[in-house]
């Protein structure tokens, strides 16, 4: 699976007109990387991500998938390189089977039997669904139906995978099992898009970050950079981890401003406390 | 009462203005007309009156011809199975071996043409009135409180049903599913989009069902009040007056 690279050029969209909710939209999404896409309800970002497999058309400006505009390719054909995984599993699930629902999407693409039996049972292992292959997935619960969603445009393995909020009505520990086999993929070499809501999540594990407020990009890079830019401040309203604000609330003690994490935390009190002490640990 | 996700277009309008059960009493006489008279003359005056309606109550030109839309394979099928199969009138031998029926061809145009009015009639009131109103007008119609909301409900569900239909198009769709093409081959491949809409459809349903219960919905021996009131007018018992003297009118004369 090659990485696909990601471009946009003066991207406009609206919905109705003369309520624009994509106002020029520059961007550059490396091939490999992984980005969260953070802001507000509303902000644009899920009306962005559906032009990058084609299910919107730019009103003005280009999408470039891997250098090349996409505007007459078919979503059906899109689906080959840029996986989408929607935010509620219901609207993808049909299948009498898990097993039928993975392999689903393979058929789609035209593999031949013997591959879509390997890799359904691959992603299966994966995603430790082996226990429901056989079980109707509508009827599990909706964190299975979730895994199984996702797993589903995993199996197709495109260069491209966007995820749109896939961990809210997660548990922690589903949310970390999600990130560790996102990882996993895109240590293999795919780009990935996260749209989510919880900077906890961005700040601890996700390396790059994309800000979007009122349908523009206001910040875009490093999550750390991202995290401090005053500029992403409209993405930032949903609340910085609360590390972060404890932190802030110890500025005249010597805390720095750049604390997102808990070991940034960590690492900021041991500095202070070795400040405060003098001629104590070096 | 939210107004988002009904057919209800609000608009300044005498049409809107007008009591539910006169509106009401309207469809209802022009449905009688539509079906117990055959006369071309009526069921195009009809056809032409709901128009006139239409622009009446400042409805927009979209309404109108989605309504011409939905029946377009109606208006088609149709005349031509009449022309073909009906048996009307004398044959007309076509290259000597397709037997077509002139006078069956015209019967089938006006069988379209009163579902297509009938199709106004109702909308007419469906696009006019608020669901609240609605609701409100037909209790006072002494129609079962659960009836009037499970029919009420009924019709807000069509637009959330159509939403649903467009996420999970798309969501296929993002799957690599092929839906350009047309024929039985498409109704097939669509077959991954209707179920998923159906399991949704059970899904809500039981959601529903669950909300009305955990709001108390069917307590015994409760008496009802609403926010909304429906009085009739002076001018909506003229409208009546018209509604109930002019199709007695056409009863009598065609």
């Amino acid at each position: 699976m090659p990485a696909a690279s990601l471009q946009t050029r003066d991207l406009t969209f609206s919905y109705l007109p003369g309520s624009p909710v994509l106002r020029g939209i520059n961007l550059e999404i490396e091939a490999g990387t992984f980005t969260a896409v953070i802001g507000q309800n509303g902000s644009g970002k899920t009306t962005l991500m559906k032009h990058f497999n084609g299910l919107l058309r730019p009103q003005s400006g280009q999408v470039l998938v891997d250098g090349e505009d996409i505007s007459r390719q078919p979503v059906s054909a899109l689906a080959r390189r840029v996986g989408y995984v929607f935010q509620n599993p219901d609207h993808q699930i049909f299948s009498a089977s898990t097993r039928e629902e993975i392999a689903f999407g393979l058929r789609n693409l035209g593999l031949n039997e013997d591959e879509v039996q390997a890799r359904t049972g691959q992603t299966l292992e994966e995603f430790r669904l082996l226990p429901f292959a056989g079980r109707q997935p509508a009827t599990l619960s909706f964190g299975l139906r979730r895994k199984v969603s996702i797993a589903a445009v995993f199996a197709m393995q495109p260069g491209l995978l966007i995820l749109d909020e896939p961990t809210s009505g997660l548990d922690w520990k589903s949310t970390r099992e999600l990130l560790d086999l996102l990882h996993a993929r895109n240590r293999q070499g795919t780009t990935i898009l996260f749209i989510t809501h919880d900077l906890r999540l961005v700040a601890d594990a996700i390396p790059r970050c994309l800000a979007m407020s009122a349908g523009q990009v206001t910040a875009h890079g490093a999550t750390r950079e991202v995290l401090a830019n005053p500029a992403a401040n409209g993405a930032l309203k949903n609340g910085l981890p609360p590390v972060h604000q404890l932190a802030a609330s110890l500025k005249d003690r010597g805390f720095p401003e750049d604390v997102f994490t808990v070991d940034d935390f960590s690492t900021a009190y041991h500095a202070a406390a070795a400040g405060s002490k003098p001629g104590g640990a070096a | 009462m939210n107004n988002l996700g009904t057919l209800y277009d609000q608009r300044e309008s005498w049409v809107h203005r007008a009591d539910p059960r006169v509106k009401l009493l309207l469809v209802a006489a022009l449905w009688a007309v539509l079906l117990l008279r055959q006369n071309p003359v009526a069921i195009l005056a009809v056809l032409l009156l709901l128009h006139a309606l239409y622009l009446a109550a400042r409805l927009p030109l979209e309404k109108i011809v989605f309504i011409w839309k939905a029946f377009l394979p109606m208006l088609i099928l149709i005349p031509l199975l009449w022309s073909l199969f009906s048996g009307v009138g004398a044959p007309l031998n076509l290259l000597g071996f397709l037997r077509v029926y002139p006078q069956g061809a015209l019967r089938g145009v006006l069988l379209a043409l009163r579902l297509v009015s009938m199709a106004f009639a109702l909308f007419l009131w469906l696009y006019t009135t608020e669901p609240g109103v609605m609701l409100v007008g037909l209790v006072k119609l002494k129609i079962p409180y659960t009836w009037v909301l499970v029919f009420s409900m009924a019709l807000h569900y069509i637009p959330a049903v159509q939403a649903l239909y467009h996420s999970v198009s798309e969501a296929q769709q993002a799957r690599g599913l092929y839906l350009e093409g047309g024929g039985f081959q498409r109704l097939r491949r669509m077959m991954p989009i209707l179920v998923t809409v159906m399991i949704g459809g059970l899904r809500m349903t039981d959601q529903l069902t669950r909300a009305l219960e955990a709001r108390a919905f069917g307590v015994k021996g409760v008496q009802r009040t609403y926010l909304r009131e429906v009085r009739m007018q002076k001018s909506d018992y003229g409208v009546m007056m018209v509604v109930v003297l002019s199709t007695a009118a056409v009863f009598l004369l065609v």
